[in-house]
């Protein structure tokens, strides 16, 4: 019956098999032999998905088709995040680089403004300001596995986060260049990944910010991320970095921002994707559309990145724990670790972000007095006051801004 | 020398301190020194078996119920595990899981179904929208109502 369907379909065995998921761990070494070779290629571009997803060492393979991949709290220990360790969150099929290769790239941007420009990638190096900055990137959806009833998507729980240093142009001086008319609204983000049902008409995804926002000095259009060409699953060769707001305001592959005057539509703008509920609602509500609420801001946050969740310390010395720290209404200003499971708090040190909207490390010596089980939590405070909350905070339909206290699980012996 | 008396006197302090001491009769409380140290390494035993069960890495065929103190027990091993080395990745062999390994593999992962624990109205509406706005083929009725109840009786809120 399968295979009878599979042809009516004109669907491959091998196609099906790229449904794939594991772990990365399991591509390098762990498999049976040949079976690797059912993740080679996407099925457009001819890329090879496989060598890809390797490049990223030690992360959880969410999804094969398309790519998503989280990374374990503890290998993102590091201050500024390695290629290797940054997540991916795809929504379709890699661009095919034969048709648009890097030298010929251009990054159009048009619509509501006086000077339509179309752009190389050397001509953002020599015409506007090259700045680097490190910058988190996290995805809107980070933690939605915590909720319950589960949110649709993929589950992430708590790696989709990362914090690189990027280097472009900042977006607002190539908008001033192009003039931004007085009757602009919104920005429109458009690339060239294909859809999964391989419809050209469709696109993945294509999601915009208020004009305000794109005219932030910190908004970037990047093309190196550590000093390196962006990596293929995170935009190679041209990604926006929109600080602060969902990770996909920070459009990957980028070839044209167009400038609406409207709140822009396009996948994954309307709907529930990307909004939250315009009220608070009980678990498990479907909430119709027209109460649905963009999301902007992301909410104050933090990591344990060592020790590793199960680890021991000895009993009786002080071991360090330490993570980051940031928020995406601004700086954290505290942060503080319980290991009597929220009974008391006792302050870390936190050190400031090396720019704005760079996540921030910060560390305590901890010491068991007495053997057994502990688990140590991490609780931080934004400028706003806000602080991390101890559960799952409110429910809504697509599990978005879950910034629950990270625990770890220590074992005194 | 120093050091063996200092440990007699730690360990004779928690010995006071440990809960039996208070609670039990001056009779049991006046128990040998000895009989205290071996339930203290009665207790240090356990507490590094405890350890050594705590299972510090990730499951890889489960790798979205790894335990970890943020899941919560109820959620653990709940659903079924994608399996990239079964003819049907681990779908649970109920009917319409022929339908869902061929609708819905056709263009995505069926990770991303597995991985699901959403209310029944959701996959409702998940299916509507897969069929009307992302190009999934057509089902007829009957195709329809086998998808729908397998999603829903598999990977929903609260289906083990």
């Amino acid at each position: 019956m399968k295979k009878s369907k599979n042809s009516k379909l004109g669907v491959s065995r091998r196609h099906l098999l790229l449904a794939g998921a594991s772990t990365v761990a399991c591509l390098s070494g762990m498999m049976p032999a040949g079976f690797s070779s059912v993740f080679a290629g996407e099925p457009e571009t001819g890329l090879d998905s496989e060598a890809l997803m390797a490049l990223k060492d030690g992360l959880t393979l969410l999804n094969a088709r398309p790519v998503n991949m989280e990374t374990p709290a503890h290998l993102l220990d590091d201050a500024i995040t390695p290629a290797h360790r940054l997540f991916v969150r795809n929504n379709g099929h890699l661009p095919d680089y034969d048709e648009h290769p890097e030298a010929s790239w251009t990054l159009t941007i048009d619509g509501e403004v006086t000077t339509p420009l179309n752009l190389s990638i050397a001509d953002l190096k020599r015409d506007f300001e090259v700045v680097r900055k490190q910058i988190w990137i996290e995805c809107g959806g980070n933690g939605r596995k915590f909720y319950e009833p589960g949110a649709s998507g993929n589950q992430w729980s708590l790696g989709a986060i990362g914090c690189p240093i990027w280097t472009g142009v900042r977006l607002k001086d190539v908008l001033e260049r192009a003039g931004v008319k007085d009757n602009a609204v919104y920005t429109a983000h458009h690339s060239i990944d294909t859809h999964l049902s391989g419809d050209p008409d469709k696109a993945p995804i294509s999601r915009g910010v208020p004009i305000a926002k794109a005219l932030d000095e910190n908004c970037l259009i990047v093309f190196e991320m550590n000093g390196a060409p962006l990596p293929v699953l995170n935009g190679f060769p041209l990604r926006l970095i929109v600080p602060g707001w969902p990770g996909s305001c920070s459009q990957k592959w980028l070839k044209r921002i167009q400038i609406r005057d409207r709140i822009h539509d396009g996948t994954k703008m309307t709907g529930a994707a990307y909004r939250m509920p315009a009220y608070p609602v009980s678990p498990g509500t479907e909430v119709p559309k027209e109460d649905m609420v963009i999301i902007h801001e992301l909410p104050v946050k933090s990591l344990i990145t060592s020790p590793v969740t199960g680890a021991r310390a000895p009993v009786g010395e002080p071991i360090e724990v330490r993570g980051h720290a940031w928020s995406g209404e601004g700086d954290v200003v505290a942060l503080e670790v319980s290991v009597d499971f929220g009974a008391s708090w006792q302050k870390a040190t936190l050190d400031a972000p090396a720019n704005k909207y760079a996540w921030q490390q910060w560390r305590a010596d901890l010491t068991f007095e007495k053997a057994g089980y502990y688990e140590v939590w991490a609780r931080a405070t934004d400028r706003t006051g806000k602080r991390q909350p101890s559960v799952v905070p409110g429910w809504n339909p697509k599990g978005y801004l879950n910034n629950m206290q990270h625990r770890v699980a220590v074992f005194a012996v | 020398m120093r050091h063996i008396i200092i440990f007699a006197v730690v360990t004779t302090l928690l010995a006071a301190c440990a809960p039996d001491a208070i609670t039990n009769s001056g009779q049991q409380a006046a128990q040998s020194q000895s009989e205290k140290s071996e339930l203290q390494q009665r207790r240090e035993a356990r507490i590094k078996q405890m350890a050594d069960n705590w299972p510090g890495t990730v499951n890889l065929k489960d790798p979205f119920n790894a335990l970890d103190p943020m899941i919560k027990p109820s959620s653990v091993g709940r659903g079924s595990v994608f399996d990239a080395n079964d003819d049907y990745w681990g779908l649970p062999r109920t009917p319409g899981y022929e339908e869902v390994a061929t609708y819905c593999a056709s263009c995505h992962s069926l990770a991303i179904v597995m991985q699901q624990h959403v209310t029944p109205e959701r996959w409702q509406y998940l299916l509507t929208w897969m069929l009307e706005k992302q190009n999934m083929p057509p089902l007829d009725p009957e195709e329809h109502a086998l998808v729908l109840k397998y999603l829903t009786t598999n990977f929903s809120s609260g289906s083990k």
